[in-house]
């Protein structure tokens, strides 16, 4: 009797461990939307006690990606906090799932604050680019963001991108620009047209790499003006399917110019490698592993003055330029304060909180850059001055773009 | 002249400063049972299990049947040892745990299950061939584990302590066994206890060890009437010591005679415990130091807590001044 | 008496936290996940999200790379921590003793941290390279993204775990065992192959399964030190969600990669579970 309990108390533990292992390892969608701690949720409700007596509205932005992009959230949010201007309208907090720790999370917790039918949530503000965007999008349907009167952001006038906002509930606070980042000691010469890169490219192989598009933003915008380059000019700024489904030449050469291009990368191991994540492009042109690569212009900054990234490496615009984005905020309908939302999109589009920005993690202003003060390291701000953002808003073209990137080219290398 | 079977010269083993033997020098006759005696840590252990070969001696020789074996390994070495615990294979039967020797050097198995049956008919198991150690009770592994030493025929058997981990009455019983295999058998033992009444029970000789040194070698007889230092004389069976002008006086509670004093007498009686067949008495003498004596039951009846009593000592050992650090 | 007879709830409200835990965060996302994987986007019920990793060669190269991977992670970890524990319980010098304080330290890193430190070791620029380069040979490893970096990484963590298992296994044979049957003329393999191993083999295949299963769902390490191609089951399972948002196809690979880690787990049951006519009466 007691060996048959024995017997079956450790069958149904050893099922259960067995059910923590595939849990734990492998399902992010089933553990992550559960991890919101309790800490979190007394905040909540402490607000909404704050409110009711009368105070000072608390807005949160929810925003996911590196660390810096938290830091650069976090600098301009605290500078919100001590402005008389502004933090009797409303006091910021910022609430940040950094990347690489459970990436998922931010869209599920969401989704999932949704779902239960919440409404008073403190998800005030998303701060995401368009990439992060479409995937809340699709989870959660097209009207979940409201619509944004920009009448009532001020500063919304400062803002230097305003035609290449599409529809009316995105507000862009920094721009997202990958530029071509290169060993200035090897490359006396870089390309300047993205004919010359690919040519650059077949004639030192080896010596140019882009991360897997879909763990890397840098990667992805290599291979998605790959493809656009071959389309009309209008459909970087268009989330229509059609751009797919009626231009599959296109695609096609798109693709085949990656698949053309692949033999000629970055190779270990006897074989094409595409490093992961940003980082791990840049961490091969820091090791002189490559000589080459495509970058976000902001993380090649930020590297080289903390000098993790040698002076030697410079970066190089092209002609068409590789796809930019805009990052900024949108309002979800589950959101409580909407009002308060507003000055505070309004204190982030400031001259000031653009300065902040740069100075934090070297974000391209989406202001007029000359009207920026106490910037660091100005001259590099000449240097990538992005006035010249080719812009994409593909919405889920974008998912389109990386999967047939995961079918087609990645198969390659092996 | 009896023959001789081990003969150790020399043999030093330290561990440190303080642990360890030094300048050991024993010998062992042809069907003796030799007890290495002393307290934990004195160095009987080591003796016996650098025999063994268990331990790397750092100088001396031992020669078994003539032959020097100290720098052979255990398995080359014709001694067979059984250890204070564990010493059965627990994956194995009986009949395994013997048979693993023997299949080792090939026997045939016929010969191995007769060589095994007569074994167990000698250490009484006879018929347990088939059970697992842990269906055994500890008398019964002990037992297994001096046939499972002898199945190779050791020309030495060395026990380490074999009975230590069993309870008293078990262990009573086990002696007398050990010394009808002996017997039966014609043996040649070294056997390491810290029991010296365990010890005086079956040895022929025995050598008593302290702090790495043989202090006396003897028959039980002998070490037990003549103890050679004060260490022994404390160490082996109960011992009154008397201070004396001269030094110490070593009595043994059974020598120490009473008789009812008629006045205040020489000590007065503290305590009187009946131990069985005898009388533990203790007194109170005269300078305040206690003595033990054992009477016999009868003769004890005239004794009572408080009464005034005379004695003398029927056999005394005396141990000068100088003696006294033994 | 009377204490027996009190508080017959104690035991169910010790087990209830750890339960409602298990129950919230496991059992209940468990159902969920098979519940999903039958169904497709639009919620009706369907078995293709099942058969799309039956029909897809991806995904069997993925199954393939992913046993190859736990297989030769298991058995490397085993045979070396095997040795190490044996060095550790049968050695008394002072490098055994070191190596004793030091062989668990590995686990006291947080993961990733060693993984970057592992790579930056052998990567084509890493310590090795620069080693090399200061002999004047300019030697390209070729570990990293490579089957041999997931492997190397793996092993980083697995050994200390296993060796951390077999060192409480040895320590269960005691000396005596071994010198009985030194005694009796057994050599040093006989000792390991008729006395260690029989006596330890229920822990050797324990700490067995538990490596492999760790393996099959691992999700880091092959992500941060794998190749492109193939991919382990655990990067294919973070594709489906993360490149093709594909929700219930993730669900679908979840169920599958648990009824893997179900085999070792069955594996694990019958070693714990089978009773040693030897092991009776303990």
């Amino acid at each position: 009797m007691n060996q048959s309990v024995k017997k079956m108390v450790s069958s149904v533990l050893v099922i259960l461990m067995t059910m923590v292992f595939t849990a734990c390892s492998s399902a992010p969608q089933n553990s992550s939307s559960k991890s919101v701690s309790s800490g979190e949720k007394s905040t909540a409700q402490s607000e909404t006690k704050q409110e009711t007596s009368g105070e000072i509205p608390t807005v949160t932005i929810w925003g996911s990606g590196g660390q810096e992009v938290r830091e650069s959230l976090q600098a301009v949010a605290d500078a919100f906090n001590v402005d008389a201007d502004y933090n009797t309208k409303a006091k910021v907090e910022v609430q940040f799932v950094v990347s690489g720790t459970s990436e998922q999370s931010l869209v599920d917790r969401i989704t999932a604050a949704n779902q239960a039918g919440e409404t008073d949530t403190d998800y005030d503000l998303i701060a995401l680019d368009d990439s992060g965007i479409s995937p809340i999008i699709a989870q959660n349907g097209e009207d979940f963001f409201v619509p944004i009167d920009t009448t009532k952001i001020p500063n919304y006038e400062n803002v230097v991108f305003k035609d290449n906002i599409i529809g009316d509930t995105f507000v862009p606070y920094r721009g997202t620009t990958v530029m071509l980042a290169y060993n200035s000691e090897v490359v006396s010469n870089p390309p300047k047209t993205t004919e010359e890169l690919y040519q650059w490219i077949k004639d030192n192989p080896g010596r140019f790499t882009y991360c897997d598009p879909s763990t890397g933003g840098s990667g992805y915008t290599f291979a998605t003006t790959a493809i656009y380059n071959q389309l009309p000019e209008e459909a970087a700024t268009s989330p229509d399917t059609k751009w797919k489904t009626e231009h599959t030449e296109e695609w096609d050469k798109g693709f085949s110019l990656l698949a053309e291009l692949h033999p000629y990368l970055y190779q270990t191991a006897g074989k094409v490698q595409y490093p992961m994540k940003n980082a791990g492009s840049l961490d091969l042109l820091a090791n002189k592993q490559v000589d080459m690569t495509t970058a976000f212009v902001n993380m090649v900054l930020t590297n080289k003055s903390m000098g993790t990234l040698p002076e030697s490496i410079k970066l190089q615009q092209l002609d068409p330029a590789f796809s930019g984005a805009l990052a900024g905020f949108t309002i979800p309908k589950i959101g409580k304060d909407k009002e308060a939302a507003l000055s505070v999109i309004d204190y982030y589009l400031s001259y000031e909180a653009q300065s902040i920005s740069w100075n934090t993690m070297y974000a391209s202003p989406v202001v007029d850059t000359n009207k920026l003060e106490n910037l660091d390291h100005s001259d590099w701000l000449k240097e990538t001055n992005i006035s010249t953002l080719r812009y994409f808003a593909i919405g889920s073209l974008q998912k389109d773009i990386a999967v047939r990137w995961t079918e087609e080219i990645a198969p390659l290398a092996q | 002249m009896p023959n001789l079977k081990l003969d150790i010269q020399g043999l030093t083993k330290k561990y440190s400063a303080k642990e360890g033997v030094g300048n050991i020098n024993l010998q062992v006759n042809e069907g003796e049972l030799l007890t290495l005696l002393g307290p934990s840590g004195c160095g009987k252990t080591t003796i016996l299990r650098s025999i063994g070969g268990f331990n790397k001696i750092d100088s001396g020789k031992l020669i078994l049947d003539g032959q020097e074996i100290q720098t052979l390994p255990p398995e080359k070495r014709p001694t067979g040892m059984v250890f204070q615990s564990y010493n059965l294979w627990p994956h194995m039967t009986v009949y395994e745990n013997m048979a693993f020797g023997p299949k080792l050097r090939k026997t045939p198995s016929a010969q191995i299950k007769q060589q095994i049956a007569d074994m167990l008919a000698l250490v009484k198991m006879s018929g347990c061939e088939k059970k697992y150690p842990t269906q055994l009770s500890g008398g019964q592994q002990q037992r297994i584990a001096i046939a499972r030493a002898l199945m190779l025929k050791p020309s030495l058997l060395l026990l380490d302590e074999p009975f230590s981990a069993l309870d008293a009455k078990i262990r009573a019983q086990m002696r007398v066994e050990l010394k009808n295999i002996q017997e039966e058998a014609g043996l040649t033992i070294i056997f390491v206890t810290h029991d010296q009444e365990e010890a005086m029970a079956i040895s022929d000789r025995i050598a008593v060890m302290n702090q790495g040194c043989i202090e006396q070698l003897g028959s039980p007889t002998e070490i037990y009437n003549n103890p050679a230092s004060r260490f022994v004389a404390e160490f082996i069976g109960e011992m009154n010591f008397v201070e004396d002008t001269n030094g110490t006086l070593a009595v043994r509670p059974e020598d120490v005679v009473l008789k009812p004093a008629s006045g205040e007498g020489m000590a007065r009686i503290q305590n009187v415990m009946p131990l069985g067949h005898y009388t533990q008495i203790v007194l109170s003498c005269r300078n305040g130091a206690a003595l033990k004596a054992f009477v016999p039951k009868e003769q004890a009846l005239y004794f009572t807590e408080n009464q005034a009593v005379d004695y003398i000592f029927n056999h005394f050992r005396h141990f000068d001044v100088l003696a006294h650090t033994a | 008496m009377i204490n027996q007879k009190v508080r017959p709830w104690l035991p169910w409200l010790m087990v209830l936290p750890a339960f409602s835990i298990m129950l919230f965060v496991v059992i209940l996302p468990i159902f969920n996940t098979v519940f999903k994987s039958f169904h497709n986007t639009s919620g009706e019920l369907t078995l293709e999200n099942y058969t799309y990793f039956f029909g897809s060669a991806e995904a069997f190269q993925s199954l393939i790379f992913t046993a190859i991977v736990a297989l030769a992670v298991m058995i490397l970890s085993v045979v070396l921590s095997f040795l190490l524990a044996l060095y550790l319980r049968f050695s008394k010098s002072w490098i055994s003793r070191l190596l004793g304080k030091l062989y668990l330290l590995p686990r006291f890193i947080p993961g990733i941290a060693a993984v970057y430190a592992v790579m930056n070791v052998i990567k084509d620029s890493g310590t090795i390279n620069r080693v090399s380069m200061s002999l004047g040979v300019d030697f390209k490893p070729g570990l990293l993204y490579d089957i041999k970096g997931i492997i190397l990484c793996n092993l980083w963590f697995s050994i200390p775990f296993a060796a951390m298992m077999m060192s409480a296994a040895l320590s269960a044979v005691n000396d005596s065992y071994i010198e009985s049957a030194r005694d009796v003329g057994s050599s040093w393999g006989s000792i390991l192959t008729k006395i260690i191993l029989p006596l330890t083999y229920k822990d050797i295949i324990v700490s067995a399964t538990f490596v492999l299963m760790g393996q099959i769902g691992a999700f880091t390490i092959p992500y941060l030190t794998g190749p492109n191609n193939p991919k382990m089951l655990g990067i294919l399972l973070y594709q489906q969600a993360a490149t093709y948002m594909d929700y219930e196809r993730a669900a679908a690979l979840s169920v599958l990669i648990f009824l893997l880690c179900l085999g070792g787990a069955i594996v694990y049951i019958r070693a714990n579970m089978r009773d040693e006519v030897w092991e009776r009466g303990k």
